[in-house]
This record gives C-alpha cells, structure tokens and sequence, in this order.
C-alpha cells in the first residue's frame, strides 16, 4: 500500500469522525445548555428560599487577583420587587487544585452569609477536595460575615472556619470566593439600593401620573356646560 | 510569575505527585518500575514527552478555541502524543539505541500513559500560560520518574526478601506504592 | 472459542481488572464511591462495544502501518461522544468524573482489546468480547469501590451505613493501592488453594 493511499485512509477516517462528532455536538449543546440554566435557577433558590424573583444586575469592576465575579443576581420576595430578601452571588476562584472553583454565596441584606453551595466548574480531587461540596464544609460559613479566615484543626469564632484535612488549597479557594462575594456586595449595595429605590420611584410616578390625567379629566369636565336636565317636553 | 511556577512545580512532584497522589502513569508506573535503571530510563523519556506534549498542545487548544471547535479537543491532543511519541521513538531509535532497546515495548506505550494526557488536559482546566504550560509539564514528570524510581529501588530490595507466595508480584507491589502514598501525604501541608 | 466463552472470559478468565492488570488509572481513581465506580465502569464498557463494533467492521479498511493511530481515532471518536451525552443527560456524575472520562481515551483496555481482538475478529465475537470486557471491568471496580466506600466513609451509593464514617485513609491515595493489594492476593490464596487441590486430587 502507497504511503499516499495510507495517508487518505487515515484522513477519511479522522474526517468521518469529525462530521459524527459536529453533528453529536450540534445535538447534545442545547440540552446542556438547557440543563444549565435550569440548574442556576435551582442553585439561586437553594441559597436565597426566602426570595420568589431574581434580577440580575451588573457586577461591576471587582478587582481581586484570583476571584472574578461572574454574577450577582438580587433576590426580592413578592410581585412588589422592593421586598429585599437578599443577593445571591456566583464567584470564581482560579486558586482551586484541580482548576477553577466556582461558589454560589446566598448573603441576607445584612450581609451575613445565609447559604453557600458549590456550583461548576468545580474539578477537586475525589475524596479530598470534593469533600468542600459536603455540608459539613459548607455549613461552616453560615452566618459569618466575610473577612473569613481558613484554619487547620478547630475554627474559632466568627472569623475562621475548618479547612478539609489534606484539602487545604481547594477550602482556600472556597472561602476566597466567599470573602469576595460579601465584598462586592458590599460595594454595590449602593446600586441595588438605588435599583430599589427607582423602582419605587417610577412606580410612584405611575400613580402620580395617574393620578394628574384623573384630575385633568374631572377639571375639563367642569368647564363643559353641565348638563341641565330640562323638562323634557318631547319636542326637541 | 516565578512563585507561581514554583507552587506548579512543588504541587506537582510532591504535593499532589502524578502517580502517587493523582493517579495517573500508573500501567508503567507498576510495569517498569522492577528496575532502577530501566526506571530511570523510562522517567527520563516521560518528562521530555510530557514537556513537549503541554507545549504543543498549548497551541493546539488555542487554534480549537479559535475554530470554535473545543469538542475536538480529545482526539486531537491524543493524536498529537501518538505522532510525538513515534518521532520520539525514531529519534532514540538513530541516537540512543541503548535506551531503546532497553525501554522496549514501553516506548510506544508512553501514548497510552495517562499521565501525558492528563497533563495536556490539565493545562487547559488550570488555564496556564505557554512557560506555565511547559514547566508543569515537565515538572509532573519529574514527580512520575520521583516515583517510578523510589518504587523500583523498594522493588530491587524486596527481588532478596522472603516474601509469602500469594504477595508475590504485584500484591506486594501495590502495598508498597500505597506506603509511599502514605509518606506523600506528608507533603500535602505544604504551602507557599 | 465459541461465543459463550469469549464472554465469560472477560468475566473471570481474564478479567481486564484483576487478571490483565490493565486500566489501572481508572481503577485507583475512580472507585472512591459505588455511584462512580458504576457510572465509569459503564461509559468505558459502551466505548469498548462500540470501538470494538466498528474496529472490527474496518478491520480490512485500516492499514496495518498506521493502526494504533487508527484505532485511537476511532476510540476518542466515541470517548467525545460519551463525554457530550453525560453533559448533557447526568451532568452530577459527569462532574464527579471529571478528568477521567476523557481520560478514557487512554484506557488500556480499550486500545488492548481493539489490538487484541477486534483487530482480528468478526462483528459479534467482538461485540461479546467489548460487553465481557467491559462487564468484567465494570464489576471490578464496584467491587473495589465497595470495600473503599464501606470502610473509608462507612456509607454504600452514597447512602450512610455504618455510622456515616470510617478509615479515611481508604477514600483517600493509599487506600486505593491497599484495597487493589489486597484483593489481588486473596485471589492468589484462592488460586493456590484451588491448584492444590488439583493436584491433591491426582
């Protein structure tokens, strides 16, 4: 066999496989997608159960050299949108063993943790860093308010919490994402306070403005001549 | 830049050693490992193809990106280890025939080291750079011919022992890579 | 051998796990929960099937000088496949997973029975021997896995049994090399035990 037909038989092979692979992509992309989104909408309830509607807003520039925040959505109770239950915020750190590690921090408006739950990408050792996705981990951070500290043996107070034995780097990384995400809510509580309040606001408007056109309408109706019910004499 | 190809390089040869600790490497790691001279060899050829490996497919991953084809991205880092190792072979082949001959059949085999693979996989996970990509290629090598060389020093000892008929081979073997994975564990404290 | 035997001899024979000694990344890897165990078991048993179904279809059309490259077009071909659909349909076990299932590609049982066997085999030998094979495979690290998950976290498909916990040492590194030891001896004992007793018997 010439070198030139072995060549061609391994590129129609490779091609072939190509084309199925496309075509299995093309397929399979959208129902992992579709999986993705519902999965987030069920991680934001997880960690914020109070809050019925979520609103994403911008997060904004956070500098930090290995936490990026790729989201923060506000979490309001009720069709109002101005009960505030709380912010649910999504944080990478690139510090994790395995790769990134991505967080999901719940925090209550008084910025206090209510919840944290692991999302992905998350690619931790098997029965080492893995474990940061057990509640025994996790639960650790409930309550605390940020400027969290990793300890090694027993956390003491408010301010430490229990790294994973042989998992120390992966519950760094965790915490990090934790500490990052208080932080930026923190700094952009302005905004979603101000969010609120224009929503207040234009809600307030609407009412006013309603309001005006009622009372524009009564006052053209009092220049009209009022109708003088007259003796109806049947002739007109 | 320099700490962080530090902490690379410790977390690879120690902290969470290739073999040891992360599991990959590990059909050679108890094929190759009776003696510490084919261990050595075998080390020694590991690290230069990992090393190459993570550098090609540096540039691979990126032209994938680029084609927005990353599905693609098993068959075509494998396919660049298995025509990196039969240049790899052909080079030792004309230049060392000593190590060669010696490395055998294992030669080939370097393609269907999980440890290669897995270094290329990781480089893209843990988004390193080029030099990042390179060193801890090289580095998880070195930390799987580490190993390779430890076990096959426990292993020439042990050829003298008088060990029971049902622990010979490879049960006695994997007790051993398991008390070595005990004394790695000693590392995983360490931080910089 | 005839279809019944090339089965079973995946099965026990020549089990790829504890006989072949092959795949032993996965095997160490993997088998720190039943669930995982299972869940990598069968991907890399519908890998094989398939690789070897069309490995052996093409036997003739794959040339000898570039075969390996070949057939790992091929098995990487269906490990990119399995990766999409666990993505897509069992995205909890695919994070669990991890690296390891496109590390599939560089299973050795795979490129060892496509290079074996269906390099040189008709279409249902092979398909028996990828199921046998990868059955055998699949029950070994179960089988693993339940020692390491019963004494390491004392809980069994991530339900907790006894108590909740145990020997940590078993989930973690050197567990995995102890249980596989371990298990590789006792078959030694009974082996032994069974050649004695041939021998007895003359």
């Amino acid at each position: 066999m010439s070198k030139f037909t072995v060549a061609l038989r391994l590129f129609i092979i490779t091609s072939v496989t190509a084309v199925f692979l496309a075509f299995a992509y093309k397929v399979t992309a959208p129902i992992t997608e579709a999986n993705n989104q519902k999965t987030f909408q069920e991680s934001l309830r997880e960690v914020l159960p109070l809050a019925k509607e979520f609103k994403q807003i911008d997060p904004g520039s956070f500098e930090d050299e290995t936490v990026t925040i790729n989201s923060i959505n506000v979490g309001y109770a009720g069709a109002e949108a101005t009960d505030l239950k709380g912010y649910v915020v999504t944080a990478t750190s690139s510090e994790g063993y395995g790769g990134d590690v991505c967080v999901m921090v719940g925090v209550d408006p008084s910025y206090k943790v209510n919840k944290v739950i692991i999302s992905s990408p998350f690619s931790e050792t098997p029965g080492l860093g893995a474990n940061a996705k057990k509640p025994a981990f996790l639960d650790q951070f409930i309550g605390k308010g940020g400027n969290i500290e990793v300890v090694k043996g027993e956390a003491k107070g408010d301010k430490q919490i229990s790294a994973i034995s042989s998992a120390t780097i992966t519950s760094k990384a965790v915490t990090a994402c934790v500490n990052a995400s208080i932080e930026v809510i923190k700094a952009t509580s302005q905004k979603t306070a101000a969010a609120a309040e224009e929503i207040k606001l234009v809600a307030e408007e609407k009412v006013d403005q309603s309001n005006a056109e009622l009372d524009a309408a009564l006052e053209n109706r009092k220049d009209e001549p009022t109708p003088v019910i007259k003796e109806d004499d049947g002739n007109e | 830049m320099l700490s962080n190809l530090l902490t690379l390089s410790i977390g690879a040869i120690l902290i969470e050693n290739f073999v040891l600790v992360q599991f990959m490497g590990i059909c050679p790691f108890l094929g190759v490992s009776k003696k510490v001279e084919t261990a050595t060899g075998m080390g020694l050829a590991v690290v230069f193809v990992m090393a190459c490996a993570s550098g090609l497919t540096y540039f691979v991953n990126l032209l994938l990106n680029l084609l927005g084809i990353a599905y693609m991205r098993t068959i075509a880092f494998i396919l660049v280890i298995a025509v990196l190792v039969q240049f790899v072979e052909m080079f030792l082949k004309k230049s060392i025939p000593a190590l060669y001959n010696s490395l055998g059949i294992y030669l080939p085999l370097i393609t269907t080291n999980c440890a290669v693979l897995g270094v290329a996989l990781l480089n893209v996970t843990k988004k390193l750079g080029f030099i990042e990509s390179l060193v801890y290629g090289a580095t998880a090598g070195l930390g799987f011919t580490l190993a390779i060389i430890l076990l096959a020093g426990v292993r020439e000892r042990l050829e003298s022992s008088n060990i029971p008929d049902f622990l010979k081979g490879m049960p006695i073997t994997l007790i051993t890579a398991g008390l070595l994975s005990v004394a790695f564990m000693g590392f995983s404290g360490l931080s910089f | 051998m005839n279809k019944k035997e090339t089965f079973l001899n995946g099965l026990f024979k020549e089990n790829p796990t504890f006989v072949l000694l092959l795949g032993m990344c996965p095997t160490l890897a993997v088998t720190t929960g039943v669930i995982d165990a299972m869940g990598m078991g069968l991907a890399t048993t519908f890998v094989l099937i398939c690789s070897n179904i069309f490995i052996s279809l093409l036997r003739k059309f794959i040339p000898e000088t570039v075969r390996i490259a070949g057939y790992i077009v091929i098995i990487a071909g269906f490990v990119t496949i399995v990766e999409m659909l666990m993505n897509a349909y069992f995205p909890a076990l695919a994070q669990s997973l991890g690296m390891y299932i496109p590390l599939i590609v560089v299973n050795c049982i795979i490129l060892g029975r496509a290079e074996a066997f269906a390099s040189k085999n008709g279409f249902l030998p092979s398909v028996l021997d990828g199921c046998g094979m990868g059955l055998g495979f699949t029950g070994a690290l179960m089988i693993i896995a339940t020692v390491r998950e019963l004494l390491g976290a004392g809980s069994l498909f991530g339900l907790p049994i006894l108590g909740g916990s145990g020997m940590s040492i078993m989930i973690m590194a050197p567990g995995a090399f102890f249980t596989l030891g371990i298990i590789l001896a006792v078959i030694n004992i009974i082996s032994a035990k069974k050649k004695g007793g041939q021998e007895d018997a003359f």
